[in-house]
């Protein structure tokens, strides 16, 4: 199986279930969970299904090319259910067999995983899921989003596209499988991944990023003020991604993280007070 | 009652994954909890059985059919004013209103030589199929969970979603709900095998159709069935299955019912050190390792699979797989890792953090050099010792920068130990640096080298009287940096060697208050926590006030044995002692009146001088210490018979109180017979 085949099964699968086919975010995000589709409508009272890939970057695991599961940037297929049903499991093994994995001749487990991402106040429990002993999928009943209890709970199951794509590939190396047919992940991102990571590492201009972190950080602020969330809330993520790399590029000390993080978790605080509070004014 | 009027109650809780570190005690406390509230109901059971598997709770018994009769006696106003003149008066007529009564059917009691008036009421006597829903309702809304979770847009929590509750009485469904479920008949087979709701009309159905649906609900099942599974396919290969009891009971709840399978890898893979073979298997895939019966490991794993499904086949090829790819980053991390020395990551420890109010791995080798210089003469290790135990304090940290660790924190102590010695290091060092966390547990044996018990001791005592200084405790359940597994170490080291010679274990833990500039109140919570995991470690083979009684004396601890040991068989005959000793203490204050000079008459006098000389007695002379306080337990007695030590003149009260300290200071030397 492609990669294109796998992501086009995941997304007439999770179409039939009602969910809305959405296209990937056109920011850098580290997962699916930045997205908008994730960030604001997890928030909030209304109902929402909706599915997408999400091309996610995170520098400190790039590894120039030469790992077979290290990726600076790899590809979430981010499932939001809002509420979700009761059967929810179920739906989601539903997915896995229709890629042709039979739940009587693979073993699924649901691990124990309490999930957080302390950039945006967001916290979750729920399981990793182990097919055969490897881990593919994030499966997160939401309790928090930027600081705010989730009512309802939004349901979010994250597939590993890369992961799944070498299982079904019966493969170690994510660099062989075809995304399509006679086109290799190598030829689409081997030499992507080792700038990235050049550049992350090596390359990245920390006093310049670091006075960017600052910029964004003030725009982010400026915007927000004047009620405008979605400006506000990009220029939040331009933070986190300058946060990552900087990261990555060795830049911040351990004093320092908590401080950044505390940052860009307050950003996402305000962010959410203007949508909820634009929401319940029905501006 | 007869066995006509009990009927069988079935409940069971259909929950989404329940984390299997917690799935034990929470279904324990579920038990526990309806069984209180049927006994709060006054509704009799027998017969109890809870059983549990990740996706539910089960909890079955015989149970009355209706609440058990009682009669609440209720006061009423005093009988002196509940009348008068016959007629019953506005106290009494309220209290008739209250209860619903006539007069006729009143009581009386006498409370406290007063007579009152009561009225007998009989408590409503409802179904057990009227009340068990409510206590259903009620022990799931309240039943405390380690961390809990909310799924939908209501309050309801729980530690993961509840999707079904089967509540039967009989052959038929109670009435109610609980967290927002309805209870039904409906129960599901286990997620591979049998997904879809089966119906159930009777308790001997709902036992069938989990056997149909393949759901083992005994724990104790899935164990005996993992256990023989995996000894017969590690004879099939030729070797014994690595059961480890922690894991063991892990795998036990993550399945509903075990299929073991044996996988293998490369036997390349082997040349690996054995544990980060063994950690990868055991710790990252909750895989069993398979050994030879000559020692080492074979190319095998045993894995338990949820479910029996069709084939094995890709499932084994799948974890194969896995297992292969996380074998091979750990030789290639290996690889990386040998390509310089260990000793070249000293100056990078600078950059490791131990803690944001701790400095740095780099501060924590500091100290540890200068406690270690400190106490050097402390620990009589001939000069080559010295120098191998300086040399494992400047390497005992660096594996940290190791790429191994750094994908195997777990594995910190026993990497560096495995690199010093490719390094060439001293075997005392590289063996002193593997064991640096051992004793791990109380069951954990000790390292046998010196060198290594005081590398471990020094380590421990840092840590604690440095997070102690920042004020970073083991609370409660809390103790995310190991504290009270520091603490037991340190307790087990000074109590089952002699490494401290005739120190006391304050002393130690004085040193290392200097070299990081700590308060004796640090030192003070620090004693109290290393004591009470010494207590904790020592409690199931020594009673209670025993050990209480010896250890609220400072000594060193090597002794605590022998002190101990003593104690033990002189304690039929030591209520004399104990007596005399307590008669003491209660007329004398804790602060010790200071040694009088001068003459003493009589019977002051003659336990004055036997006193003085028990005092006197060497060092852990218990024998003659004992014979000494026999005769002076007849002396405290005519003491107390012969003179008054509260005397008006302050001059004599004060001279009776220095001889009753002595005597006290002499009797209480090794142990405070007031715990006695």
């Amino acid at each position: 199986m492609t990669i294109q085949e796998l992501i086009a099964l995941l997304k007439q699968y999770w179409s039939q279930q009602g969910a809305l086919l959405a296209e990937p975010f056109d920011m850098e995000v580290g997962a699916g969970t930045l997205s908008p589709f994730t960030f604001f409508r997890a928030l909030g009272p209304d109902p929402w299904r909706v599915a997408y890939v999400q091309p996610s970057r995170r520098p400190v695991d790039g590894r120039y090319g030469d790992n077979p599961n290290r990726l600076y940037q790899h590809h979430q297929f981010q499932v939001i259910l809002k509420p979700p049903p009761a059967d929810v499991i179920e739906l989601y093994l539903g997915s896995l067999e229709s890629l042709g994995l039979d739940r009587t001749r693979h073993d699924v487990r649901f691990v124990e995983d309490n999930w957080e991402a302390p950039t945006i106040g967001a916290a979750g429990l729920g399981w990793e899921v182990w097919l055969d002993g490897m881990e593919i999928s994030q499966f997160t009943y939401f309790q928090q989003m930027a600081g705010q209890e989730c009512r309802p709970v939004s349901v979010e199951m994250t597939y590993g596209i890369e992961r799944l794509a070498s299982y079904l590939a019966g493969t170690d190396d994510i660099w062989s499988v075809q995304w399509a047919p006679g086109v290799s992940y190598r030829d689409l991102y081997g030499r992507v991944e080792w700038e990235q990571a050049t550049y992350s590492f090596e390359a990245a201009d920390a006093a310049l990023l670091t006075h960017l972190f600052d910029v964004y950080e003030g725009e982010c602020r400026r915007l927000l003020a004047l009620g405008l969330e979605r400006p506000g809330y990009e220029c939040l993520l331009k933070a986190s991604h300058l946060f990552n790399t900087l990261d990555a590029r060795g830049a911040i000390a351990v004093a320092q993280r908590q401080a950044y993080i505390g940052r860009l978790r307050q950003l996402a605080r305000l962010t959410a007070e203007v949508y909820l509070g634009r929401l319940a004014a029905r501006v | 009652m007869s066995s006509e009027n009990f009927g069988t109650f079935l409940l069971e809780v259909g929950v989404e994954e329940i984390p299997s570190r917690f799935l034990g005690s929470l279904a324990e406390e579920f038990g526990a909890r309806l069984q209180g509230a049927l006994q709060n109901s006054r509704l009799l059971y027998h017969d109890v059985g809870i059983q549990y598997t990740p996706r539910r709770l089960i909890f079955q018994a015989q149970v009355a059919a209706s609440q058990s009769a009682e009669v609440e006696v209720v006061r009423g106003p005093a009988a002196s004013i509940a009348w008068k003149e016959g007629q019953a008066t506005d106290a009494l007529r309220g209290f008739l209103r209250r209860v619903q009564l006539a007069e006729d059917s009143l009581g009386r009691q006498t409370v406290a030589g007063k007579e009152y008036v009561t009225a007998s009421l009989h408590k409503p006597v409802h179904s057990a199929r009227e009340t068990i829903p409510g206590l259903i309702a009620k022990v799931l809304a309240t039943l405390p969970q380690p961390r809990s979770m909310r799924w939908n847009g209501d309050d309801y929590r729980f530690i993961r979603p509840v999707r079904w509750v089967l509540a039967l009485w009989q052959d038929t469904v109670l009435e109610g709900q609980a967290l927002g479920v309805d209870f039904g008949r409906a129960t599901y087979g286990n997620r591979t095998d049998h997904p879809q709701a089966m119906a159930v009309d009777s308790v001997s159905q709902y036992w069938q159709a989990l056997r149909e649906g393949k759901v083992l609900a005994d724990p104790s099942e899935r164990r005996q069935m993992i256990l023989r599974s995996c000894e017969e396919l590690a004879r099939e290969v030729g070797g014994t299955a690595e059961l480890d009891q922690e894991l063991l009971a892990e795998v036990i709840n993550l399945v509903e019912w075990p299929t073991t399978f044996v996988g293998r890898f490369e036997e390349e893979f082997l040349r690996i050190p054995e544990p980060i073979l063994v950690t990868s298997m055991r710790v990252h895939q909750r895989y069993f390792p398979v050994r030879s019966a000559s020692g080492p490991l074979l190319p095998y794993f045993l894995a338990v699979r949820n479910g029996e499904g069709e084939e094995l086949d890709l499932v084994r090829r799948g974890n194969q797989k896995v297992l292969r790819a996380r074998l091979s980053d750990a030789r290639y991390f290996f690889a990386n890792d040998r390509k310089q020395r260990l000793a070249e990551g000293v100056q990078a420890l600078g950059q490791v953090t131990l803690h944001g109010k701790l400095g740095t791995y780099a501060d924590k080798v500091e100290r540890m050099r200068k406690l270690f210089e400190r106490t050097r003469g402390w620990w009589e290790l001939n000069p080559e010792e010295e120098n191998f135990l300086r040399r494992a304090i400047t390497l005992y940290k660096c594996d940290l920068l190791t790429q191994v660790v750094g994908e195997f924190p777990e594995l910190q102590g026993e990497m560096g130990g495995i690199y010093a010695r490719l390094d060439g290091e001293d075997g005392q060092v590289s063996d002193a640096i593997r064991s640096q966390y051992r004793p791990a547990s109380g069951k954990d044996d000790l390292p046998e080298a010196r060198v290594s018990q005081i590398l471990g001791l020094l380590d421990r005592v840092d840590t604690l009287i440095a997070f102690y200084q920042a004020n970073i405790r083991a609370t409660g359940s809390e103790d995310p940096f190991g504290l009270r597994r520091a603490a037991l170490g340190v307790a087990r080291l000074l109590s089952e060697t002699e490494l401290l010679g005739g120190r006391t274990p304050r002393q130690l833990l004085q040193e290392e208050a200097l070299v990081l500039g700590a308060t004796d109140a640090v030192v003070d919570d620090v004693m109290v926590l290393v004591q009470s995991r010494l207590e904790s470690q020592w409690e199931d083979r020594w009673p209670h006030n025993l050990l209480r009684a010896v250890l609220a004396r400072e000594f060193p601890w090597a002794r605590l044995f022998a002190r101990l040991s003593f104690l033990r068989e002189k304690r039929v005959m030591a209520d004399g002692v104990a007596n005399a000793y307590k008669r003491i203490t209660r007329i004398v204050d804790e602060t010790a009146s200071p040694q009088l000079e001068g003459t003493f008459p009589g019977i002051e006098g003659e336990l004055r001088e036997a006193a003085l000389k028990t005092v006197a007695l060497e060092e852990e002379e218990l024998q003659p210490w004992w014979l000494a306080l026999q005769e002076m337990v007849p002396l405290v007695e005519r003491f107390f018979d012969e003179v008054l030590v509260m005397d008006p003149d302050l001059a004599l009260r004060a001279r009776r109180l220095a001889v009753l300290n002595t005597a006290r200071e002499a009797m209480g030397r090794y142990c405070d017979w007031d715990w006695v």
